[in-house]
């Protein structure tokens, strides 16, 4: 049997973490729950470095004392660990927000639990995806998949699961357009759903670190309608 | 005249010129009058010259003689002779003031003082037939008449005055002066206007950070109050946003939590038990009520970002992506498989908060997609003229009256005629798009014919 995967829920709704552990456990995930955000983050700082981390954050936005998207922000500064943040639907700004700071994946409230359960599996999915040694290379991207690391002219760029997954996709793709669809599936491991701009958010903060090591913004080049593609330079 | 800035600048230089014209009037009544008064003794030669004709030549040859003298302008005076019933040999109105001027000379103070003809004289042998007795000098005609000899000053006409001394340039450049006077006064008054005006406008577009500039607000005047009550207007404005962002955050919130928790209950449910109707029920009714709290949110505009500033939208993107969206949404929907088209010539872009104008576009769209016949053509239309930019919507759905074509705006209306299913939705649709295009400044209105149904959305440029 395959080892249980350790999820940790920073959420204020008790009620809800005490079902959801419930619910997970029939899908070999084991659900430990921080109402706070503070207490999430020194459970993670501690965990870190032992053995038995986790594998993967579920953050809820709405939180007492310090907000979900100030303790993405803290988590995010030294930690690559997937996270999947919990917003209300109707948020948009939170969710985009949350998304650009870094979160893998996000999920409106009140969500389908097995919905949960298969974002959840996408993710741990990728991540332990490391059979693949390949090295890839396009133009000035450099993918590593062994140790998942992206880099490009030589620098390392400090990339999350999500983000890595898609600059992997384009450069498999040696420039040809890739659709949403595609990259949504790779990357989320989800189809592609209308209303939902998560790709292009994730696109447009990849730019960014592209940019911050002197690539210019049109590397990943946007066609409408249909996907994104990689530029030769 | 609707300019307050004109009108001041106006009325400042109306009373300054006034001024600087009753000025002048009042030199030149002056001098005048001091002319009159001072011209009257210089005219002995005037009056020896009188009495050498009544002497030689009578009556008659007076009257010529004072025609001639008068026509000449020889003298810048008009002479009166008056006979005894005080009327002028040739018959001329005798100005007003040649009685006043009498009546002055008649008084007792002045009969006593010496006459001053007979004082300048005293050295000359006056004729015979002149009789300096007073103040006005006296003639004596052959037939013992008595003739009292009157000058007075030719008026000075209001050129003549003006000409003199370059008195025009200084009544002109005076009222130069005060032109310029009342524009900076003026302006310095309205100064604070401006600011006024720059502020409410940004504060009635949204940005209620906005403040009056420190310079009017510290003001100890009614500007400096005006100023600081507006800028409280704003503190409250701002914080009843934020209080209103925050019952928004916390409903959404306290809704959402037993929402979440009775759909994770219901999962573990179906986990245990299998699927059955009931369950299904129950997850559908979960969906709407979520769908509700969303739309409420959207509706009241309470999810709107404070902070968020108004961007350049490029609307044929936004259209497209919306249409593109909507395809997406009712691709598997038999009932529902509406082309949709959309119709632009130029790249058109606004200045406005996209997510507003998204939603709304996405509620007009998904209307006409849910409400028109199936296969039927929905075609959307971006134009632009001058001021303005119009987004028209065109189904072939079944008109609505023309009295009810305010009401599908309105929350939670529903058409009579539209059977309540699963597929109506929420009702608060186009009362969305409604509140998106306001918060737009723009306008949204139901045009509808025989054949077709349209929504027009205008937007105003600048």
């Amino acid at each position: 049997m395959k080892r249980e995967k350790n999820i940790l829920l920073i959420d204020d709704d008790e009620e809800l973490g005490n079902l959801l552990r419930d619910f997970l456990s029939h899908h070999n995930l084991n659900l430990k729950m921080i109402n706070n955000g503070e207490d999430g983050i020194q459970e993670l700082e501690i965990l870190q470095l032992s053995s038995k981390g986790y594998d993967l954050v579920i953050l809820d936005i709405m939180l007492p004392g310090i907000s979900g998207l100030e303790v993405l922000k803290i988590i995010r500064k030294n930690n690559n660990i997937p996270i999947i943040m919990l917003t209300a639907s109707g948020e948009d700004h939170d969710r985009i927000l949350g998304l650009e700071l870094g979160a893998d994946d996000y999920l409106p409230k009140p969500f389908n639990s097995q919905e949960l359960a298969a974002r959840i599996n996408a993710i741990l999915r990728r991540s332990n995806n490391h059979s693949n040694s390949e090295q890839r290379k396009f133009g000035d991207i450099e993918i590593k998949e062994k140790n998942r690391k992206a880099l490009f002219k030589g620098h390392e760029l400090k990339l999350t699961g999500t983000e890595f997954e898609i600059l992997t996709c384009l450069t498999v793709n040696q420039g040809d357009t890739v659709s949403k669809d595609k990259l949504s599936e790779e990357a989320l491991g989800r189809p592609f759903t209308p209303y939902d701009r998560s790709i292009d958010t994730h696109v447009s903060n990849l730019r960014a670190k592209l940019k911050a090591q002197g690539a210019s913004t049109e590397l990943i080049y946007s066609k409408r309608g249909i996907g994104y593609a990689l530029l030769e330079s | 005249m609707q300019n307050l800035f004109f009108r001041i600048f106006l009325s400042f230089w109306c009373c300054i010129s006034v001024i600087v014209i009753s000025a002048a009037l009042a030199g030149y009544y002056y001098h005048q009058r001091m002319e009159q008064i001072y011209t009257n003794f210089e005219i002995d030669e005037v009056i020896l010259r009188a009495s050498e004709v009544l002497d030689t030549q009578g009556i008659t040859g007076l009257k010529i003689w004072l025609k001639n003298t008068n026509n000449k302008n020889q003298y810048p005076y008009i002479i009166f002779i008056l006979n005894e019933k005080k009327e002028d040999i040739l018959g001329r109105n005798i100005p007003r003031k040649i009685f006043d001027w009498q009546a002055h000379f008649d008084q007792p103070h002045h009969k006593k003082e010496n006459n001053r003809i007979n004082r300048r004289n005293r050295n000359k042998d006056l004729p015979s037939n002149l009789r300096p007795t007073n103040y006005i000098p006296l003639l004596i005609g052959p037939d013992s008449q008595r003739y009292e000899l009157f000058s007075v000053p030719k008026k000075t006409s209001f050129q003549g005055y003006f000409n003199d001394n370059l008195r025009w340039l200084v009544l002109v450049s005076a009222i130069l002066m005060s032109l310029m006077v009342s524009y900076f006064l003026s302006r310095m008054y309205m100064k604070p206007f401006k600011h006024f005006k720059y502020a409410t406008l940004k504060i009635a577009e949204g940005d209620l950070k906005t403040r009056i500039s420190p310079s009017i607000s510290t003001r100890k005047d009614e500007m400096g109050e005006l100023a600081r009550d507006i800028d409280s207007m704003a503190e409250k404005l701002q914080n009843f946003n934020q209080n209103q962002q925050e019952l928004a955050r916390n409903i959404s919130h306290e809704l959402r939590s037993p929402l979440s928790r009775m759909q994770v209950a219901l999962d573990i449910a179906t986990q245990s038990s299998g699927n059955n109707a009931e369950l299904d029920r129950i997850r559908k009714e979960i969906e709407t009520l979520n769908e509700l709290i969303e739309y409420i949110l959207k509706y009241s505009r309470m999810d709107q970002n404070v902070d968020e500033q108004s961007s350049l939208i490029n609307l044929n993107d936004l259209t497209k992506d919306v249409i593109d969206d909507i395809k997406f949404e009712y691709k598997n929907d038999p009932n529902h498989d509406n082309e949709i088209t959309l119709e632009a010539k130029d790249l058109i872009t606004f200045d406005g908060y996209e997510d507003a104008i998204r939603s709304a576009l996405e509620n007009v769209i998904r209307n006409s997609v849910k409400y028109s016949p199936k296969k039927s053509l929905i075609s959307c239309s971006i134009e632009r003229s001058s001021n303005k930019i119009i987004i028209c919507v065109k189904d072939e759905g079944k008109g609505i009256k023309d009295s009810d074509k305010e009401k599908i705006f309105e929350p939670f209306y529903r058409h009579p005629n539209v059977k309540r299913d699963d597929s109506t939705g929420t009702g608060l649709g186009l009362a969305i798009a409604k509140s998106g295009i306001e918060w737009n400044r723009g306008k949204i209105e139901a045009i509808t014919t025989n054949q077709d149904f349209t929504i027009k959305i205008t937007l105003p440029i600048g």
